[in-house]
């Protein structure tokens, strides 16, 4: 019978001694999660990729400073992967400021209006019906993740469920 | 069903492309070899190392040639140098 999978915090600890072992399994295990969050950010695929890349090589030099009295590795490496997709697109706003409105975002079969409705939310919003919706984090958690206050959160959140209830209710 | 649980519904379909199939290997590519997230007790056992680096560096310093002389003054190169000198002096003896 093979040995259970490690431990996340044990793995974590593991990488701060700079295992990289240990950051392969971290990046096996976390790689596609942080990359759809990224995408989910952005709203690219280039700058998902991109932005995953930031997150986990992050990860591995800030390994040291992860403390598991203040959550689990999951937590930190999406607070890490959300600011890191944040980042990126506060980059690239200068040049995309026309591209957005020309460029239309890649659109899936399954619901082509969410895909196109969340893009014309600004990354920040994206992040918060994101880490709400999908990841099921509380506005605390989100307001912590982000760097601003709850009450910030609760306004973004408000906003952005007026703009999908529309979308709800057209469907209808 | 309320609102709410509609949203969340219809956000099952915000489903994010899955990433390219080397994506982790370009990552693990990516991490350096000398990371800065070296253990405590990794840099006991580089400091004596960087120690030496540095000691050796002095040595070097110590034992190399001087540079080049500098060339002589030519009539065409301004004297500044000397003439603070002498202002210096002057003022000096003033005071």
């Amino acid at each position: 019978m093979s040995d259970p999978p490690p431990d996340d915090a044990i793995l974590i600890a593991r990488v701060a001694d700079g295992d990289r072992q240990a950051f392969a399994i971290l990046l096996t295990r976390y790689h596609a999660r942080v990359h759809a969050l990224a995408w989910r950010v952005t709203g690219d695929a280039g700058e998902a990729e991109d932005a995953a890349q930031d997150a986990m090589l992050t990860l591995w030099r800030r390994a040291d400073r992860f403390e598991a009295s203040r959550g689990t590795v999951a937590a930190w490496l999406t607070r890490i992967a959300v600011n890191a997709a944040l980042d990126r697109r506060r980059r690239l706003r200068p040049v995309q400021a026309v591209d957005a409105t020309l460029a239309a975002p890649p659109v899936s079969d399954a619901a082509p209006d969410v895909v196109a409705l969340m893009a014309t939310l600004t990354p920040r919003t994206r992040a918060v019906v994101a880490l709400f919706y999908l990841e099921e984090q509380t506005m605390a958690e989100i307001a912590a993740t982000l760097g601003v206050s709850a009450k910030a959160v609760e306004s973004i959140l408000s906003r952005a469920r007026a703009q999908l209830r529309a979308l709800v209710r057209d469907d209808d | 069903m309320t609102d709410d649980d509609r949203i969340a519904a219809l956000l099952r379909h915000w489903q994010a492309p899955a990433a390219r199939p080397d994506a982790i290997g370009h990552v693990l590519a990516a991490v350096p070899l000398r990371s800065s997230a070296v253990s405590a007790r990794s840099r006991r056992w580089l400091w004596p190392a960087s120690l030496a680096v540095a000691a050796g560096a002095m040595a070097t310093l110590i034992v190399a040639p001087p540079p080049t002389a500098r060339p002589p003054l030519t009539a065409h190169e301004p004297v500044l140098e000397a003439d603070a000198m002498a202002t210096f002096f002057a003022t000096a003896e003033d005071s």
